[in-house]
């Protein structure tokens, strides 16, 4: 795999895919009801001073990705062990990802096909897209960027244009009090996918950053998506009213089911369909390249083997979940170990850096 | 590595040729215009009014859309079953086609399934993929599957023909609403719990034959005997129908609901000596916003009516280019806008529904007060004040600054 | 001259004549001093490789240098330089060197007052003179364009760029055909690692013949896995030149009008030179069509089979309707129906080139539209799908670089066996390994998606639409390329006219 520098401008354009994510396809914060919109924002603050340590970490040591920042501030074993576990983080991440991918697929596209088949599409096409390594994923997400935009773009623009948007459902405002929006904020919103941005400390070192503008750059993308993510989700609301948008499975999915344009643009929920795929497909990449990276530092074996060892486990973990009401269950138990990390490994490893270093 | 590609090249072509699980040709698709949903006992029985595409188009190599085609473009026929699903099965039993409801315009409940509450339909369309929620409703006052008989001349697709209707309705006289599906499962989870979903019917001309309108022969006359019409509008608390109001009083409720988009509105002339003396008032815009204000126990809604037109008709005496006589002029048409919409909300009183949405209006600025009342709210509708303040605009007055007249002989 | 006598020639010509065996276009003129046994002077050429006029004047210079008395020997060469009125001329002594020089349209001469032999370099034979490209024609701009002749070509090239920064570099290769290849280059413009890698890749060729400038395009390509070409081709001129000044180096080989350009970008084939010479707005807008026609030529075929076999819920329901009607009684599916289709275009298509001028045209577009309507007709095939086929071919002859659209044509198929199979899942799953091919591929160190992937903000200037030329101050950066401004900034315009 190339570790030549390449600019940072592929890195933050995957960073705002990988953020955007999956994040729309559900309806977060959904035990604040109407005020998801606070809670949300709280989540984001909360996974700002992460994301400040996590670049703070590698402003001390640049040249340093996790693997190599834990064994060499952690000790060899311990390092190891806790690269291993990171490993299996991502690895577990992965395979959520591609189950969120194919039940989507499943649902929408293609009713009947086994979801085994799409399952096995999706991941030779992504281990095809981890064997190029991490420098083409950000190129390829440079490339597809415009197409994002102009899709989420086009969504909120039709939702508009068809007096869809019913600003008068965010009241009334704290209806419930700020105890809801507290649980619903913490721990599993900055959890997901506010503090996912962990995964980045694997990436930092590929890129130019000591440039000036990096820091500032990806701040300001976080923020920008951040405000995205919040009036997403808050889209849902207005179209929908909160109790449907709790109930339904696909919010999003459902406010652009009700898209009719002239005749000719209705049911565009492909379009839907099309960002979700590159938001997901993203992540999925992006947990599997780090997870490689790391597996093929701590075994010594090939990146390419390593590729392909984890994308048969990650298919295989995948498949975990018998249905998909189980696979949303876990999602929700599984988050409150991600805190571990996100934010108790990392900080333990910044504690140990600012030790070490003085 | 080549072992590995080997493989790979197999399985894929496998996948391939294997005639995957999801394939549908466009030839083995009964795309439905319209369903209808009845109940009779302790079933429900459905009927699908399918398109037949041959007779819309002829298809191989000829010209397209011949109207002498003698073969009907729809075919309608219905099934049974214990749940609705059951009986969208049942029907495969019979026709040689896999059933598409994703272009479906039109969903029509009889009155016995109105009744009798609608929580399985909308579950079903909720739930599926293929049934959207953007279908729009009707009501009528009997059986469904009598309505889905029938042709719409010229129009070749029934179905969409009475989706086409209601929609022009509301764009041009906002008589009756268009409800879609959604509408009432959001309905059913908002606070006021109550909607109107307009009626369709049958409705002879000259004591003509319903069943002469189902037949292709309804395509080779010029005058129909009987025609598909919308009627009144019926009242749904809930997920049940419960009774009906009339054109009128849903066309106040539309006002109410800020749902009037252009209409036309009759009025007295100013200073008419004779009931001959009207004008038509041409809606262009309309904006109507409702404001809670709590008054003792209960509350007093103040609606805002803000309308801008043009006149398009006129038999008054008084002269048109005095302004004093436009700014009568747009008096009367307050006043019959305020009067249709007392008419509204008398009917949604008298029915002890919440047809107006007061509730949620009510909910979102006086949370605490709403939390109380929310039990017997529907009661609680008489308690409540309608203060109602119409400003109209009459922009001018057409290609004539005068009344056609006669001269005084 | 005695016809009885055996005229003496040197060894060498025999050891010469036998090296050619006996070709019976292999000539030697004997040149003798009077009343001299052997010869003085023999000149070897090869007919029709040498060029009349100019071998004429040599065989005056040889003759009359003959004819000169034995105490005034002049130098033969410095006679023959003061006679002959282009050429070169070298001393050459080994038999092989002069082998070579015959088979390469000089004449040899060799003779008694020379230490070895002289080649004089006087090539010729037949050559087409300059027309109009047949392959890549312009509306407006130069219509000249290449001929088989490298030396022809070298001096298209030379005219338009005579600057002394154009370097020139020769070579030979293949066993057999020695094919002469020449690479055209402006120093101080191009990057040195370029030439440095191209200089390498051509070194490393060793084959029996180079008939044509495709032979070294797949030698010296990036990788033989890729149906997109790494490496530029063209017949005109103009487009070299344009080329060379932003800093691309051009191969010409002699025997083809075909001349190489590399490194090339993606984005590249979609620019014709024509964008430059006109206007910038509809040289904008006929680039977006570009752009538009390679989307539609790829994805059209495969996007119908997705969306009327898997997810009709997109149509329109009026569309859907005509579309089922056309579909009654067709027996294939549509997958195989727009295989079959897709294939019936490309014989006819390949078809339309073999075929004799006379027939041509008239079987090509009659032919193609009549068994299209007659399919339909017969109910073997469904009105749109013709439409869907031939406006996609249609629109990949949009495309100026016949390389790109072959590349696409192969796409194509892919995606539509993908779509029939898994509908616009398929499609999406095919479009991202391309993605990632393009994105991933090098040409000679360049990554083939610049500028667009690593982001290089200047050079989107010249890419989806063409700026006027006041604002292309830069060249397109070929790897941070040296020599960025090509212009200086432009003052204000109305300087002047204040009058």
């Amino acid at each position: 795999m190339d570790n030549q520098t390449t600019n940072p401008s592929g890195l933050i354009t995957c960073f705002a895919f990988y953020e955007i994510g999956s994040t729309t396809l559900f309806f977060q914060a959904a035990e604040a009801k109407q005020d998801a919109w606070i809670a949300m924002t709280m989540a984001a603050v909360a996974g700002f001073f992460l994301l400040a340590m996590y670049i703070a970490m590698h402003r001390q040591d640049p040249d340093r990705d996790l693997f190599t920042l834990c064994r060499a501030y952690l000790g060899n074993w311990v390092g190891m062990a806790i690269g291993y576990s990171f490993i299996g983080y991502f690895t577990y991440e992965s395979s959520r990802n591609l189950r969120d991918l194919v039940e989507l697929t499943s649902q929408i596209l293609l009713n009947d096909t086994p979801l085994i088949i799409i399952g096995l599409i999706t991941i030779v096409v992504v281990a095809n897209t981890a064997r190029y390594g991490t420098r083409i994923l950000f190129l390829c997400t440079l490339v597809l960027f415009p197409f994002l935009a102009v899709g989420y773009i086009l969504l909120i623009v039709m939702l508009a244009g068809q007096h869809m948007i019913h600003t008068e459902n965010v009241l009334p405002m704290l209806e419930n009090g700020w105890q809801p929006i507290f649980k619903a904020a913490f721990p599993k919103l900055v959890s997901f996918p506010f503090g996912q941005t962990v995964l980045f400390l694997v990436f930092f070192p590929l890129v130019r950053s000591q440039t000036p503008g990096f820091k500032r750059f990806v701040y300001l993308t976080y923020g920008g998506v951040s405000l995205f993510l919040i009036a997403m989700n808050q889209l849902m609301v207005f179209v929908l009213g909160q109790s449907l948008a709790e109930k339904v499975s696909f919010p999003l999915l459902e406010s652009v089911q009700l898209i009719e344009f002239s005749q000719v643009f209705e049911r565009m929920d492909i379009l839907f369909v099309f960002v979700l795929f590159l938001g997901l497909g993203t992540k999925l990449a992006a947990f599997y390249i780090g997870a490689a990276t790391g597996f093929s530092q701590l075994t010594r074996m090939g990146y390419r083997k390593g590729v392909l060892l984890l994308g048969a486990l990650i298919f295989v973990l995948a498949f975990l979940s018998p249905n998909y009401t189980h696979h949303i269950w876990m999602g929700k138990v599984v988050t409150y170990w991600f805190t571990i990390f996100q934010i108790a490994l990392p900080l333990l490893l910044f504690l140990a850096m600012k030790i070490r270093r003085g | 590595m080549k072992r590995w590609s080997r493989a790979l090249c197999a399985l894929t072509a496998c996948c391939l040729l294997s005639g995957c699980w999801d394939r549908r040709e466009l030839n083995e698709l009964g795309i439905t215009a319209a369903t209808a949903i009845d109940r009779s006992g302790d079933e429900w029985v459905v009927t699908y009014q399918v398109i037949v595409p041959s007779a819309m188009w002829s298809g191989a190599g000829g010209s397209g859309g011949a109207t002498s085609s003698s073969q009907s473009s729809v075919h309608v026929f219905t099934s049974r079953g214990s749940t609705i699903r059951e009986a969208a099965n049942r029907a495969n039993l019979e026709f040689t086609r896999q059933l598409y409801f994703s272009h479906t315009d039109v969903l029509v409940l009889g009155k016995a399934a109105a009744q009798q509450g609608i929580t399985e339909v909308l579950d079903l369309y909720l739930r599926s993929f293929d049934a959207r929620e953007t279908v729009l409703l009707t009501v009528t006052d009997g059986e469904g599957s009598k309505i889905l008989r029938q042709f719409v001349p010229p129009e070749r697709l029934p179905g969409t023909a009475i989706a086409t209707i209601l929609k022009t309705d509301q764009e041009t006289s906002g008589l009756t609403p268009t409800v879609r599906v959604f509408d009432v499962a959001r309905s059913i989870y908002s606070d006021a719990n109550a909607i109107l979903v307009p009626e369709i019917g049958i409705r002879r001309v000259d004591g003509g034959d319903p069943k002469d309108l189902e037949g292709v022969d309804a395509f080779k006359t010029s005058i129909v005997p009987t025609k598909l019409r919308l009627l009144r509008t019926g009242v749904f608390k809930g997920a049940r129908l419960v009774g009906w109001i009339g054109q009128r009083e849903s066309y106040g409720i539309n006002w109410l609901t800020n749902r009037i988009k252009n209409t036309m509105i009759i009025f007295p002339c100013p200073g008419a000596k004779s009931d001959k003396e009207r004008a038509a008032y041409r809606v262009r815009t309309a904006k109507t916003r409702v404001a809670p204000v709590k008054s003792g126990q209960s509350f007093q809604m103040n609606v805002r009516v803000k309308s801008k037109g043009v006149l398009i008709e006129s038999s008054c005496t008084k002269s048109l280019s005095d302004p004093a006589t436009i700014a009568a002029m747009e008096q009367q048409i307050e006043k019959v806008i305020q009067d249709d919409i007392r008419l509204g909300w008398n009917a949604s009183q008298q029915m002890n529904a919440d047809l107006a949405g007061f509730a949620d209006i009510v909910h979102r600025k006086y949370p605490d007060a709403w939390k109380q009342m929310k039990n017997d709210w529907d009661q609680r509708l008489d308690q409540i004040e309608l203060n109602v303040h119409v400003q109209a605009t009459l922009e001018n007055t057409g290609m004539l600054s005068d009344t056609v007249r006669e001269k005084p002989s | 001259m005695h016809a009885s006598e055996k005229l003496a020639e040197p060894a060498i010509v025999d050891k010469l004549r036998r090296r050619l065996g006996g070709s019976s276009d292999f000539i030697v003129r004997l040149f003798h001093e009077d009343a001299k046994e052997h010869c003085k002077y023999a000149v070897c050429y090869i007919d029709g490789l040498v060029d009349k006029t100019l071998l004429a004047f040599m065989i005056e210079a040889v003759a009359a240098e003959t004819r000169e008395e034995a105490g005034k020997q002049m130098d033969l060469a410095k006679s023959l330089a003061s006679r002959v009125p282009v050429g070169s001329l070298t001393d050459t002594d080994s038999e092989d060197k002069f082998v070579e020089a015959v088979l390469n349209g000089e004449a040899v001469i060799i003779g008694t007052a020379l230490s070895g032999g002289l080649t004089v370099a006087i090539p010729g034979g037949p050559s087409r003179s300059v027309e109009e490209p047949s392959s890549q024609t312009v509306v407006r701009g130069p219509k000249d364009g290449f001929t088989e002749s490298l030396s022809d070509n070298v001096s298209l090239v030379r005219r338009r760029l005579r600057t002394p920064d154009l370097r020139i570099e020769d070579r030979v290769f293949g066993r057999y055909t020695r094919t002469k290849v020449a690479v055209v280059y402006i120093e101080g413009i191009i990057q040195p690692v370029i030439l440095e890698e191209l200089r390498r890749r051509l070194d490393a060729i060793d084959i029996d013949g180079i008939l044509e400038s495709g032979y070294i395009e797949e030698l010296i390509q990036e990788t033989s896995w890729t149906p997109f070409p790494t490496v530029q081709n063209t017949e005109r001129p103009d487009t070299v030149a344009g080329h060379l000044l932003e800093g691309h180096a051009a191969v010409l080989v002699d025997g083809t009008p075909f001349a190489l350009i590399l490194p090339v970008t993606f984005f590249k084939f979609f620019l014709s030179s024509e964008d430059y010479y006109q206007r910038h707005d509809i040289a904008s807008f006929v680039r977006i069509i570009r752009f538009i026609a390679f989307f539609v030529s790829l994805l059209l075929p495969s996007l119908y089979i997705a969306v009327t076999t898997f997810q009709q819920e997109m149509i329109p329901t009026t569309m859907l309707i005509s579309l089922a009607a056309q579909r009654e009684g067709v027996p294939l599916p549509a997958l195989l129906e727009a295989l079959l289709m897709e294939l019936t275009f490309e014989v006819i298509r390949e078809a339309g080139i073999r075929m004799p001028r006379v027939i041509g045209p008239a079987i090509s577009i009659v032919g193609a539209l009549v068994l299209g309507q007659a399919a339909v007709q017969a109910g073997l095939v469904s009105g749109a799908m013709v439409i869907i086929v031939s406006f996609t071919a249609i629109a990949n002859f949009v495309i100026p670089a016949l390389g790109m659209s072959a590349a696409i044509r192969i796409m194509r198929f892919l995606l539509m066996a993908l779509a029939g199979s898994f509908g616009l899942f398929g499609v999406l799953a095919g479009m991202i390994p391309l993605l990632l091919h393009l994105v991933a591929l090098r040409s000679f160190g360049v990554p083939y998606m610049l500028p667009v992937a690593p982001l290089k903000w200047i050079n989107f200037k010249d890419l989806f639409f063409r700026l006027p030329w006041r604002a292309l101050t830069e060249r397109p950066a070929v790897i941070g390329s040296r020599n960025i401004r090509r212009q200086r900034k432009q003052g204000p315009r109305r300087e002047g006219n204040r009058n």
